[in-house]
Formats: structure tokens, sequence, C-alpha cells
């Protein structure tokens, strides 16, 4: 441990976190900062402790596996941008591009990302395309879990006390992947609307995560089944009056908020034109 | 491209583009500003704020607090011996006595030995409200009487009727100056039973002023000193932090430092006025202008502050810079308990510009004219008269500005290989889901007018020492430098009147003569007026003592290039050693004409001291559906006089420009039952690198009379016609009225609920939002006056 | 409170060691820099990671001091304005560049300009003005309209022949 004081613990193993959590329990964990510490300095969160993860090596690490790339918690979003690894990954590399900004992708986490479990956050509509699995630690011993079933309230988690992410596994999957955002001005902000799309070629299905368009980032279910079975899997294409009615039914399907922001008829507007250019584009190359 | 030009520290005098003095330091973050400040044995102050708009305060109890650990003094209003202040009026509580008026309200403060036991002892202030109903609405406000200024004039014939006629209703939002350096700084007690602030402002005397009648100590007990200033565009004209700095360190008998956080910066300062405006211009079929007539309203503050001078230069500049022989205004500032407001940038004038541009667009559309074409039949000559009953008497190249501007070069589209577009020039950045095929270009046009120093009777002037010894000279003035570059100018003044290279410039304190506010853009008008003639002074008596210790005779002596040079340009002797060790000095002070308030019949002086012009044509790229903009770029022509330092003046333009933009697209502080709903940097958005267009900008010169070297005040006018250029751009691109800045992406694709309130309420954000389909108004008594 | 709250620590910024006493462990590498070891070239700006005023460089990655939990730094290599300048008193290349096109006004975006700009530069030498607005944006200035600020960066990234 490289600092050990009755309110921060800086470890440098996934056991040694969990047993500060336990000796500990109100503690938090933090590891990049970017966004537990500007809330404490914003006094959005008044801290009883912190556990810093950041030492931590064993959650730094970007695997190809055979179930798929494993990316470690501790990975930060600019990792995301420069790992080989992640050509396998098009969707995080692209969505890592828009992520905050160059001082933060140095120190926003994955995991961080993962666990905040707010609805605005860039890498969990992808996630959830991708259909990806969260890996959780305990005492008692891991499990793992799929994003979608990780994702509860805006800012809830599947996540229990005692718990720690370790990392996530992202399928590889063959076809198109992009990512598109909307915000109130063209860098650094907080989403307004944002959303990821994952062609599947090998299971002829497309599937659609949204951000901000909901309590938590979301899959748009009632939008894919329709493209699923409208799609022309044959031909690969997909025609104009089909984008239009997926964004309809994507849009139909979520239940944002109105902030200072945007309003909700606004966020749901983007929802459904940018699903709509979003197929658009995953099949326009083969026209 | 302007932006090819740049500095160089060798240069001399007026004309060139002198390095700034302080730049080095600046880039290697050795300048030091207010929130740097450090001392030994420092306290660090904290402020307990009001988180009700509207309450009665029924008891504080300072007790907990006060028994910290850590904690030297923790105050109340009751420990302040004059509990009002005010930027113009006394009307504002130091600290909350009776009611808190605005949320972020000071009630009391603490000084402890760090910040974060100072933060602990604020909150453990035990402090009982009696919530009350808030005026949030400023229709609300007008309509119960709560007015801080009420303005009515006419001009010419009121009752002529155009051919033509086009109106509109216009709104401008709560804009923040989002400088860079909260508000900051040390407070210290003198050890002679006075104090000493340390701190960043606009006016060292004003401050001063204030504090010591507060503090109800003799002005000389109260030193004010201006430390670096990172920012302040209008925002740091009256003070926050300042008084409870002085009222803590006499109390505790050591320095006390205050740091404000961004969100805190939020609450405690004052913000642009928000404004609804309802205009209509007359005009024949050929677009000459025959009468304009508004209805003007501005959201003040609880407190006066600034709100009448505000209303003043918005319901006089309404005119715009334009040539309108009829007129019939009338404007109010009305407090509500949305927060305090006052100047920033363009004080008064932008949202009155805004107005008058919309309008004008309009007309234009109307009219089927080009809209740069319908304001140079328009503009307003030398020799002509403003509807505020003022010659215009100086130097008038509107028509100039307004052909000069047209004739720029226009950016290439975007290629139409979608491949070579890098993301930085979509609408939306990086990740955007936009696409060549849904942009839209289009294209904007707008001139504006902005007053140059303050106006309506406000007396404007400086006083300025300059020392001469050895051949160098020091300048000792008043004048806030706050980065426009007061700094750099003032040297070169004396360089060119004294015709010597080394000149430096002292940091401003009050134990200097009053110079003018760095506001309305007018400190070089005034101080470097100011400097310019005592340094003029100087060289009279200069060149006196050289003539007489050499028995020559004085006219044929002048000064230039570090030498006494005879009248053929022949170098007598050096000025470092005819001064002869000997130290020269001058002081002398320079007032601005007299002005006179709006409503001031009997005189003849004018409204405003003198006005500049400026047109912008603004070229945007729109994702009409999703309402996604990128400013291409801004092409500005200014009138500016004579420059004194180009480099300096077309970077007031860009800064000015994309600030200016920043309101036009994105900057809205919202109010929800007076609460702030956006106040820190993640809610509120300022222009980033990426959202910045390419600026060039253009001067057109002409030496204004009545300063010897016909300079004129630059730094607003950018700013206060950006937010109409963009709105007109993107008018063109979507077809839409957008009557509002900011035109955020919701209004741009125009998608707006439209089952919530059709009643706009300026200051309030989500709720209230809408199309705004105000009926018409009668003609007698404006859209907002009720019968009552 | 608790006294527990209060932690001692060494960090290592610009090769040397500093000594931080009597800390709150909540306490921001931003502030400890500024008000407790007095290197206030690194600014303080808005504390939660939007403008990048308070830029440093932590194992030599351009971060926001204002985010990093200063005790959590220890053992990094912290380097801030102060040791990225040249020792001498005069300007690097960057910052030469930055004073010639007026890069800056109020100047108090500055030094954290410079810090980030140091490693996009780093990174992307001979970049192009779309290199520079995507790579740069983290910083916010209020002054300039940035136009300047672009001018500078690239100029200074220009690899010298």
């Amino acid at each position: 441990m490289i600092i050990q004081s009755p309110f921060l613990a800086v470890v440098e193993s996934i056991n040694e976190a969990l047993d500060t959590k336990q000796k500990r329990p109100s503690s938090r964990f933090i590891s990049g900062g970017t966004e537990v510490i500007a809330d404490q300095n914003l006094g959005l969160l008044e801290p009883e402790g912190y556990i810093s993860l950041r030492r931590i090596k064993e959650l730094h690490t970007i695997e190809p596996k055979s179930d798929g790339l494993y990316i470690g918690a501790g990975v930060v979003v600019a990792q995301l941008l420069d790992d080989k690894a992640m050509a396998q990954v098009i969707l995080l590399k692209k969505a890592a591009r828009a992520f905050g900004t160059r001082q933060v992708r140095n120190r926003a986490t994955v995991g961080g990302n993962i666990a905040s479990g707010l609805p605005d956050r860039t890498l969990l509509p992808c996630l959830l395309a991708l259909e990806a699995t969260v890996h959780l630690q305990s005492a008692k011993g891991k499990r793992s879990l799929p994003i979608k079933d990780f994702l509860i309230e805006p800012g809830k988690t599947a996540i229990s006390k005692d718990e720690i992410l370790t990392g996530t596994t992202v399928p590889y999957v063959k076809g198109f992947q992009e990512y598109y955002m909307v915000g109130p001005r063209n860098a650094q902000f907080f989403v307004t609307a944002c959303l990821a799309l994952v062609v599947d070629e090998a299971n002829k299905n497309v599937r659609l995560g949204l951000g901000n368009a909901g309590p938590t980032a979301m899959r748009a279910k009632e939008a894919e089944e329709y493209a699923n079975n409208a799609i022309d899997w044959k031909k690969q294409t997909v025609d104009e009056t089909i984008a239009i009615k997926f964004g309809e039914i994507a849009a139909e399907n979520c239940s944002p908020v109105s902030d200072a922001a945007a309003s909700a008829a606004y966020r749901r507007h983007a929802i459904k034109v940018m699903s709509k250019r979003i197929l658009l584009r995953a099949f326009e190359r083969k026209q | 491209m302007t932006s090819s030009q740049t500095t160089d520290p060798n240069v001399t005098g007026i004309g060139t583009s002198r390095q700034r003095p302080d730049a080095v330091a600046k880039a290697r973050g050795e300048f030091e500003y207010a929130t740097d400040l450090l001392e030994k044995d420092m306290l660090w102050g904290a402020t307990r704020r009001s988180p009700h708009p509207y309450a009665r305060i029924k008891k504080v109890n300072l007790n907990r607090a006060k028994e910290m650990p850590g904690v030297h003094a923790v105050l109340g209003a009751w420990d302040v011996p004059d509990n009002r202040f005010g930027a113009i009026n006394n009307d504002q509580p130091v600290l909350v006595d009776d009611y808190a008026r605005y949320v972020g309200e000071p009630i009391a403060i603490v000084a402890a030995e760090d910040p974060e036991l100072a933060r602990r002892a604020a909150n453990a202030i035990e402090i009982e409200y009696e919530p009350l109903v808030p005026i949030i609405d400023p229709l609300d406000a007008l309509a119960k009487g709560k007015i801080h200024r009420h303005v009515k004039y006419s001009f010419g014939d009121p009752t002529v009727v155009g051919e033509i006629q086009v109106e509109g209703e216009y709104f401008t939002a709560r804009q923040d100056h989002s400088f860079m350096a909260p508000d900051a700084g040390m407070a210290r007690p003198d050890g002679h039973g006075g104090v000493e602030i340390i701190g960043a402002t606009q006016w060292v005397h004003a401050d001063r002023f204030q504090i010591a009648a507060s503090l109800g100590l003799p002005e000389e007990k109260v030193l004010v000193v201006n430390s670096g200033v990172g920012g302040a565009f209008g925002g740091r004209v009256s003070m926050t932090w300042q008084i409870h700095g002085a009222l803590l360190a006499m109390h505790t008998n050591r320095p006390v430092k205050f740091l404000y956080s961004r969100k805190e910066a939020f609450h405690a300062r004052y913000h642009r006025h928000p404004s609804r405006i309802w205009i209509r211009h007359h005009a024949t079929k050929e677009g000459k202008l025959l009468k304009v007539e508004a209805k003007v309203l501005y959201e003040g503050g609880p407190y006066s502050h600034t709100s009448a001078a505000g209303i003043g230069n918005g319901c006089t500049l309404i005119q715009g810079p334009y040539n309108i022989p009829n007129a019939d205004i009338e404007g109010w500032a009305v407090a509500t308990n949305n927060g305090m407001c006052g100047p920033l940038r363009g004080f008064g004038v932008l949202q009155g510009v805004f107005a008058c541009e919309s309008n004008l667009d309009k007309l234009a559309r109307k009219l089927n004219m080009d809209p740069a074409k319908l304001r140079a039949v328009n503009a307003i000559k030398r020799g002509d008269q403003w509807i505020f009953r003022q010659i215009q008497d100086r130097p008038t190249p509107v028509q100039e500005i307004i052909e000069k501007c047209s004739a720029m070069p226009l950016p290439p589209d975007l290629p139409s290989d979608e491949g070579k577009i890098h993301p930085v020039h979509l609408p939306g950045g990086i990740a955007s889901p936009t696409g060549k095929k849904y942009i839209k270009r289009g294209i904007g046009f707008t001139s504006a007018v902005k007053n140059v120093c303050l106006s309506e009777g406000a007396p404007v002037n400086a006083t300025a020492m300059i020392t001469l010894r050895d051949g160098a000279a020091v300048i000792e003035c008043a004048a806030a430098e706050v980065g426009q570059g007061f700094v750099t100018i003032a040297c070169q003044i004396v360089q060119t009147v004294l015709g010597i290279s080394e000149v430096r410039i002292e940091r401003v304190d009050t134990s200097m003569p009053a110079a003018a506010t760095t506001d309305g853009s007018q400190q070089t008008v005034t101080s470097g007026t100011a400097v310019q003639v005592a340094a003029q002074t100087l060289k009279e008596r200069f060149l006196k003592f050289v003539a007489r210790e050499h028995n020559l005779d004085v006219n044929t002596l002048d000064m230039k290039d570090n030498f006494v040079i005879d009248k053929t340009g022949k170098k007598f002797t050096s000025i470092a050693e005819a001064g002869m060790g000997l130290i020269f000095r001058a002081t002398e002070k320079f007032s601005q004409r007299n002005t006179r308030p709006i409503d001031d019949m009997e005189s003849n002086d004018p409204v405003h001291v003198t006005l500049g012009f400026s047109a912008n044509r603004c070229v945007v790229d729109v994702d009409t559906e999703l309402g996604l903009v990128k400013v291409v770029q801004m092409d500005v022509v200014q009138d500016v006089g004579r420059v004194v330092n180009p480099v300096q003046a077309h970077g007031q333009i860009e800064g000015g420009a994309v600030q200016g933009m920043g309101l036009g697209l994105m900057e809205h502080l919202k109010a929800e039952d007076g609460h702030l709903l956006n106040p820190d940097w993640r809610g509120y958005h300022i222009p980033t690198i990426v959202d910045a267009p390419t600026i060039n900008s253009e001067f057109v010169s002409y030496p204004e009379p009545g300063y010897h070297f016909g300079w004129k005040g630059i730094a607003e006018l950018p700013h206060v016609q950006a937010p109409a250029s963009v709105l007109a751009a993107l008018r063109n691109a979507t077809g839409l009225e957008l009557p509002m800045a900011p035109a955020t992406p919701e209004y741009v694709a125009n998608v707006l609920d439209d089952n919530e309130a059709m009643a706009m309420n300026v200051a309030s954000g989500d709720k209230k939002r809408g199309p705004w389909k105000v009926p018409p108004p009668p003609p007698q008594t404006g859209p907002w006056v009720s019968d009552a | 409170m608790s006294t527990d709250e209060r932690i001692d620590y060494t960090l290592k910024i610009n090769g040397k060691p500093y000594k931080v006493e009597n800390a709150f462990y909540s306490e921001n590498l931003l502030h400890v820099l500024r008000y407790r070891l007095g290197l206030t070239g690194t600014k303080y700006g808005c504390e939660h990671g939007q403008c990048g005023a308070c830029t440093v460089h932590i194992d030599g990655k351009a971060v926001c001091s204002c985010m990093e939990l200063a005790a959590c730094a220890v053992g990094c290599e912290i380097t801030t304005i102060e040791g990225y300048n040249n020792q001498d008193g005069t300007l690097n290349r960057l910052q030469e560049s930055f004073v010639k096109h007026a890069a800056l006004q109020c100047g108090y975006c500055t030094p954290g300009f410079i810090m980030s700009a140091a490693k996009f530069i780093e990174e992307n030498p001979n970049c192009t003005e779309d290199q520079v607005r995507e790579g740069m944006d983290g910083n916010l200035c209020r002054c300039t309209g940035y136009n300047r600020i672009i001018e500078a960066i690239k100029e200074a990234a220009e690899v010298r022949k």
C-alpha cells in the first residue's frame, strides 16, 4: 500500500482494496478522479474517505481474449485511442476520441465511466451495443454480468458495497460501428444525447445503444427489432423509409429528461434523427 | 489574415504592435494575479450565502462556528459599521440584515486557518429563514412597480406612419462574464488602524470609496491595490469579497485571503441584464427608415447596481447606426430576485442592438433587399441627429464600414469530398451526426453602434503622472489593466510624445490620483489622453530646462529617438544626459466632455461622449434538422480612430467577437424559481477552441477630434454585434425567426415543447420556454404595461 | 472534524521533493501546489476540469491538477510551469510564439495552455490547424478568441529543418 491513513488509502492490489473497503465502508473508491474530485470541489459530495485504485497494475491491462477484448477498469480513455488492440473494437476508439478533453482522457478510466451509472456517460451506450460483460470482484469471489443488467437507475448499478469493478469484456463484432453525439457546443461537453450503433453481420442484427435518453443508458430494443426484420440482409441495404421508422421507434421508446442543457423534446428529436442517420450511414457504403 | 500580425518587443511608439510589458511574465506563469496572493500568517475567508431567492432572516446564530477550532472570526450584519453599499446607489447590504433578496446573497463571513476549516465553519452557522414568494418574472416586476428606472422619450414626429412596418419581440439571455480568474484577493491590516485590499478590480478608487464608507473609515485609511487581473469584461466593476475581507482583517488583525469557487462566483457576482424588447420599424418601400418604436425591458437584480445606466444605453442605442427621423421609445429596468445584474462588455447596448438588427433582418426580408444594402442606405452620417437629440459631430464612416465589410472575401464551401472535412469544421464537432448533405450555409450581416465612455452625466476623467529621469520615464496612472492592454499603449504614448524608448508603468493603487474606470471602452480615450497630456507638459518642462541650461531657443528643440534634436533633426544631446540626473515630473488631468441624462431637455450636452461603429458579416454552417451550428467565419470592420497598437486592436475584436458568439449560440445562465440552474462551467458553456471561427478584422481609421492623437475606444463593439450577426446568419440558413439569443440547438432545430407555457420568461429556463406568441401590443401601451 | 483527516506526504515536483504536512486528505493537487507549496504558476480557474488553467504534467501526461488528489500523486513525477520554464528566465520556443502572436491578453489561461500545448506538440509535430483545434480542446480562453493561440501553437510545432 502506498498510502494508508484513516481516510485515504492508495492501494496496490485488488485484495488490498477489498480489505480496506471492508474496514472503511464509508470510503469511496476513486481512480481517475475526473468525476469524483470534480464533484467534491463543486460541493456535490462530502467525502468520507477515499480508496484510490489507480496504482493497481492488474486493472490497467488491455488484453485480447477468445471471448472478446478484455479492458481493465483502470485503463484510461487515452489508452483506448492509442492501444493497438483497440483496432478490434473500433466503436470504443471512436467514442474515446469524442470523450471529454485531452486532460480528462488522460485520467478518466473505463471503470469510472461504467461505474458512475449515469445516463450521459460516453462509453455506456457503446458497451450496451457491443453487449459487453462487466466483471466484479469482492472478498467472496468474482462475478460477471451483462452490462444491461449492471445499469439500474441514474447513478445506481448492480455493484454492491463490498465489490469492485475490475474490467469489461467486449466481444468482437464484425460489421459497422459508429458513435454519434450532440451537445450544447462543438467540443468538451456532457452529451445532450448520444448513441452507438453496432451492425452484427454474422448474426444479422443491429444493436443501438442510447445515452441520456432515459434514466440509464439503454438499448433501443423496439427499434432494433423493427430494423432486424426490415433490413434486406442479403442486399445489405436500408432505404430511407426504414431508417426514418427506425428513428421514430427509437424516439418513441425513450424517456429523456429536461434540464438546463436541453428539453426532453429536443433529446427525443435528436435520438430520432441520429438513429435515422446512423442506420443510413451503416448501410450506405454497401449500396 | 489578421492573425499573421505579430508583436515585437523592440518597436516603440504609437502605431506599432509593441509587445505587452507583462507578456513574458504571463507566458512563464510568473505574473501575480489576485488568486495567487499568499501571505505569512494569513487566514482564509469564507462566506455563508442565502439559499433562498427571497426570505426574511429570522435568526442568525454564529456561536457554533465561533467555537470551532482554527476559527478566528465569524461576523454578521451587525458587525458592519455601515451596512449599505452599491455600485451607484447605496442600497445593497454588505451582509444581509433583514431580507435576503437573491440566492447567493452573503449573510455571514468567517476567517479560519485554512480554507477547509473556513468552509466548515461557514456551514456551521445557524440561520432561520422565512421564505417569501420571489419575483422571478420581469413582467411581474413591471406590473408590481418594481422599477429601477423608467425611460420615456420621443423624437421628431412620433405619429408618423410608414408604408412598410415590421415589428418583433426579441430576447437576450443572462450572460456571465466567465473571466478565467475567479474573484479573489487579500485584505490586510496596515498596522495603523487602516486596511489594505489587494485584489482584482476595474476601478480601485470606486472600491476604496465604498470600502471606507462601509467600514466607517476615512478614505485615506483604506488602500486598494490592483493585483494582476485575470479578465474582467465588466464583471469587476463592483465588489464581492472586498468589504468582507476588510472587516475580517480588521477584526482578526491578520491578513485574510478570499478565493471564490467558480460556482460561488456565479452566485456572488452579477450578470448581463436579460432583455425583452418589442420594436417596430417604419420604412418607405425603398427601405428608408422613417421611425423606430420600442418598448425595452431589462431584468435587473434586486438591487439597483448599474441598471439605470444599462437601460439608458439600451433605450438610446436601439437606434443602431442609422439615421431615423422619428422615434418613440420607452424602457424599464425592473427588479427581480433572480440574482444581480450589471455591466458586461457592451453594457446595455448589446440587447438593444440585437433587437434592432434582428428586426432590420425582418425588414430586409420583407423588402426583399440585401441586408447590407438596407443598412448602407440608412447609415447615419456626420451632422445627422440621433433620436436622443444629439448631433453626430464626429467622423461617421458607417456606410464605408458596411461596404468594406461586404467586400471582404467569403470563405470557401465545405469540400465536396466528405472525407476531407476534419470534424472540427462540422456543426457539432467530433462524433457529430452531421454530414455535408445535412448542412446549410447561412450568411448574416449586421452593423452596430456603441457609446464610448460612460454616458448620461457620469463624470469621466483621469489623472496621470509621468516622471522622467536619465532618459527613462515612469507612468503612474490608476487605470486598471484587466488584460485589455492599457499598460502597453500607455507606454507607447509616452514613447511617442517624449521620443524615448524606455518607459514603464507602475502598478495601480489608490495612493495615485483617480483615473477612469475600465469600462465603456473608455480607457485609451480617457486615461490614455491624460497620459498624453501629462507627457506633453513634461516635454515642455524638460525642453525649457534644456534650453535654459544651454542657452537655446526652446522653440527650436524637440525630442526624438532618445535625443534632444534641433529643427533640422540634428541630434543635440541624449535625453538622458540633457536631464543632468534631475527628476522631471508632470501631472495632468483630462476630462471628457460633459454629457446629460436622456430626459434632461434643458442641456445641450450630448448623451454619449462619442460613438463607435462596426459591421460584422457572419458565415455559419448549420445542421438545420439537429440545430447544430459551426460558425465558419466572422468578418469585422470597425471604426477605430487612430490605432495605437494594431495587434492589440485586432485582439480586442477577435476576443470580443467570440465572446459575443458565445451569447449568440450557447451562453444562457438559466434561473428557475430564482435559483440558478447551471452555475458552473459544466452547465454554463463558453466557446472552446473548436467553436471559435476564423475572424478577419479590418480597421477604418479617421482621427477622432477632441484627442490629440485621434484615438477611439474599441473594446466592446465586437461583442455588441456578434450575437445579432450569428443569429442573422442562422435565420438565413434556417428561415426561422429565431428571436432569442442564444440560439441553442433546440431553437435552431425548432424543437420546442408546444404544450408548455407560451409566455416566455427570459430569466427562467426550462418550464417556460416556448414559441412566445405574444399578442401584438396595443399601440399606446406596448406589450407589457398592464391596465393597472 | 477528526485530526485523522490530516496527512503528511512528500511530492516530487520539478525533480525536487516537497514535503506536505498536515494537509486534508481530500485536498487536490492544484490547491496543494498553489497554497501549500507556493507554486502559483499553475492557475486556479474552475476546479472542475473544464478550463484547463491548472494543467500540469504527471508522469509525462497533461492532466488537470484540480481533479487529482494530491496525496495520490505521491511517487509520481510532477512537472509544473515553474519546472517547465527555462531556468535562466528566458522564454522557450512555445512561450516565445505565444508572446509573438499575442496569444495572451489577461494571461490567466496561458500557463495551462503552455503546459497542454507542450505535450500536444510533442505528440503532434508539424500539426495542422485542425489538429490544434482538436488536440487543445481542454483549455478555455475568454480573451483572445483563440485565433492567435492556434497560430502560436502551429508555429511552435513546426519542425525546424
